[in-house]
């Protein structure tokens, strides 16, 4: 026991130590970079530049940087400074950390920026600090967070149906409009990923009668391991199985491997939301046949615009339309809710055009 | 008198067995291409990656110990280790990358070891914050971006295969990493039944006391079990990534209570000194083929996690009274000792 005693404090020491360096180390962010050129003086201003001479500061806040995704949407957010001359830049924290979130918000507030658009780790957690920048007259835009408060505006790519739809759509297309088709969710309480397989069910239901589900909604937990056992077991148990839909981004990753190991390239079809860099390697072989996703760069752009609309005080309403891609006649669900049709198919002729 | 048969019939694995038999029966009465080499084939391939862990586990709740934290030792090792590769863009013999995560995994799980041997502190304790602090550490490290794209030479593992058949509808293989199963088998088997380092495992999960009194080394035993833990487990995270081509910091954690299971299920005794091999790789069986053949016997994705754990509780619910009828049968030694001199029995 005693020696016991002598080591742990040496250990606890040690353990303190550390955890004050991670701390410390997770400080460090750098301040928001460079902010592309200010105001474009006089005439030679883009054809888009803000009619009034006011420069509005626009900050949006991502999950978590240093990723693919949120690096495409600093895209989005860069172009749009482009565009209209007006002082937009993104930052984040380098984990996906709801209370990295609230201190960067707070001290977004503190340099009294216009607008902050949001990608909220977790809504709840970001509720207080949003209200405090909306009491400081500053305009929330948020996105991905359909259940947010202090928000002046949610704006999502589309809605989780409609988006399932245009799945099923696909998959009808390929197969003829008949024939055995199967789900996959990341996991059966995934909100997102449920709509996305209902919308598509919904549609073939009402469209393709001749299409046939087979074991629906197989649970891949996230990992492409899994979905891959479980396709091989649904090729077994189901041998005119020729349809696949799936949902989390590994999911066709892994159908994809089994379609390839089974040499059914040809007879099988395989459809989902994915990112070329999961799913790149078997839309070339043929295994993955079309996947689906939106582009963060152009909710990005979406919600710095948005933004943009709100702080020069003009209309926001059903049927509207930004200049982000897929943001066209949007549809405004209680006054606080904006949904696009944002949703973008890659196969193997476009997937070179995506680098995430 | 006990016959072999007798014997035989009363041993847990007789049970785990009988329970194999059963539901492969049941599933091959719903869908009759249950019956074909196919799907021993995929079970085999299914049964790679937990089955490493499984046996490894064992190990250590033979020793006394429960390790939950060895799917974070696997991911971590298996992430840093492709992250590595990856950005070195290596062209060379795919035992490297192997090797590397073996060796992450060994540092890790000797991590473990001395903590639990020095501090004499539960297993299940310190590894339920190792768990935390190795995976956290390494996402802090290198962050959380998953390798999509595997160099070339671990993905050209993935898709090596030991036997392929092709049938008339199917085609199936056992892909070569089915040998580090083996592998890791065989190892276990050897040193449980055929070293002096096996019966000290037995010894130590049995009483730990004791065995330190009989003369085996209670800390190096502690520590050579969660070093091969972690050895194993480095093992397994990079056969993973090898099997889904991808690595990604997230996958495998939240695995350790089925492989802990499965390792209950084959008759290991929870709270140590007993387990044997064959026992394990029956439970590794129930637990695989439950998992990956509902489909077949048309059970609903909805219903798959209850019916797993039906089959979890009945077969632990039979080791756990074979255990009770078998501890009902010795002789009360304790109550003889407390009841002739009051005194106590040291109990470790």
């Amino acid at each position: 026991m005693k020696k016991f005693k002598r080591y742990l404090k040496p250990m606890l020491a040690l353990v303190l130590v550390f955890v004050l360096v991670a701390c410390a180390g997770g400080d460090t962010t750098p301040p928001p970079a460079a902010a592309p050129p200010a105001t474009t003086p006089g005439g030679d201003a883009p054809a888009t530049a803000p009619d009034s001479d006011q420069v509005f500061t626009i900050a949006t806040v991502v999950k978590l940087t240093g990723v693919a995704w949120f690096d495409r949407m600093e895209e989005g957010v860069r172009r749009f400074a482009a565009d209209t001359g007006h002082d937009a830049f993104q930052t984040g924290h380098i984990t996906a950390d709801p209370a990295e979130q609230v201190r960067i918000i707070e001290d977004l507030i503190a340099q009294g920026v216009d607008a902050i658009t949001v990608v909220p780790n977790s809504t709840p957690a970001l509720e207080a600090v949003l209200a405090r920048a909306r009491a400081e007259g500053i305009v929330v835009i948020s996105h991905e967070a359909t259940d947010i408060i202090n928000a002046d505006f949610n704006i999502e790519a589309f809605t989780n149906e409609d988006y399932g739809a245009q799945f099923g759509r696909a998959l009808a297309e390929m197969m003829g409009g008949e024939g055995q088709f199967t789900t996959f969710v990341g996991s059966l309480t995934a909100t997102s990923h449920n709509e996305w397989v209902d919308g598509s069910l919904a549609y073939l239901a009402a469209n393709h009668p001749g299409m046939v589900l087979v074991a629906d909604r197989n649970e891949s937990a996230e990992d492409a391991t899994n979905a891959y056992n479980r396709a091989l077991e649904l090729f077994m148990a189901y041998p005119d199985l020729v349809g696949f839909q799936g949902s989390a981004s590994t999911d066709v990753a892994g159908i994809g491997r089994a379609v390839e190991e089974l040499g059914r390239e040809d007879t099988t079809f395989v459809v989902g939301t994915s990112v070329v860099s999961v799913a790149g390697q078997f839309l070339e072989s043929g295994a993955i046949n079309m996947i689906g996703f939106w582009d963060p760069a152009e909710a990005g752009y979406a919600m710095n615009e948005l933004a943009l609309r709100v702080l020069m005080g003009e209309p926001i309403y059903d049927g509207m339309s930004l200049r982000a891609q897929g943001y066209q006649n949007l549809t405004l669900v209680d006054d606080q809710f904006l949904f696009g049709s944002g949703w973008v198919f890659v196969t193997r002729e476009n997937m070179h055009e995506f680098d995430f | 008198m006990k016959t072999a048969l007798t014997k035989a019939v009363r041993s847990n694995e007789f049970y785990v067995a009988l329970a194999v038999v059963i539901l492969c029966l049941i599933i091959g009465m719903r869908n009759p291409a249950f019956f074909t080499i196919h799907t021993a084939f995929n079970l085999t391939r299914a049964a790679v990656v937990p089955g490493i862990m499984v046996f490894a586990v064992m190990l250590g709740i033979i020793a006394g110990g429960i390790d939950v934290s060895f799917p974070a030792i696997a991911v971590s090792s298996m992430f840093l280790t492709s992250r590595f590769f990856e950005s070195i863009e290596f062209t060379g013999p795919v035992i490297l990358p192997i090797l590397m995560s073996i060796a992450i995994g060994t540092a890790l799980g000797l991590f473990n070891g001395v903590i639990i041997a020095f501090f004499k502190l539960p297993a299940f304790i310190v590894t339920l914050g190792t768990a935390h602090l190795f995976h956290g550490v390494f996402v802090w490290l290198i962050g959380a971006r998953p390798v999509h794209r595997l160099p070339p030479p671990m993905e050209d593992m993935s898709r090596a295969e030991l036997i392929r058949i092709t049938g008339e509808v199917h085609v199936s293989s056992v892909p070569v990493t089915v040998l580090f199963l083996l592998g890791i088998i065989a190892v276990v088997y050897f040193i449980l039944n055929y070293t002096m380092l096996g019966r000290g495992i037995y010894a130590i999960g049995g009483d730990r006391v004791s065995a330190e009194r009989a003369g085996f080394s209670v800390k190096g035993i502690t520590i050579f079990v969660y070093a091969f833990i972690g050895f194993a487990s480095g093992l397994a995270g990079i056969l993973h990534t090898i099997h889904s081509r991808l690595s990604i910091p997230t996958d495998l954690i939240g695995s350790e209570l089925l492989i802990i299971a499965a390792a209950v299920l084959g008759g290991t005794h929870i709270g140590g000194g007993r387990g044997t091999v064959l026992g394990s790789i029956l439970g590794l069986a129930l637990i695989t083929i439950a998992r990956n053949n509902l489909v077949m016997m048309g059970v609903p994705s909805t219903a798959q996690t209850l019916v797993v754990g039906v089959i979890i509780v009945i077969g632990t619910g039979i080791s756990a009274y074979q255990a009770m009828k078998k501890a009902n049968k010795l002789p009360r030694i304790l109550e003889k000792t407390a009841d002739a001199g009051g005194g106590t029995v040291a109990k470790g």
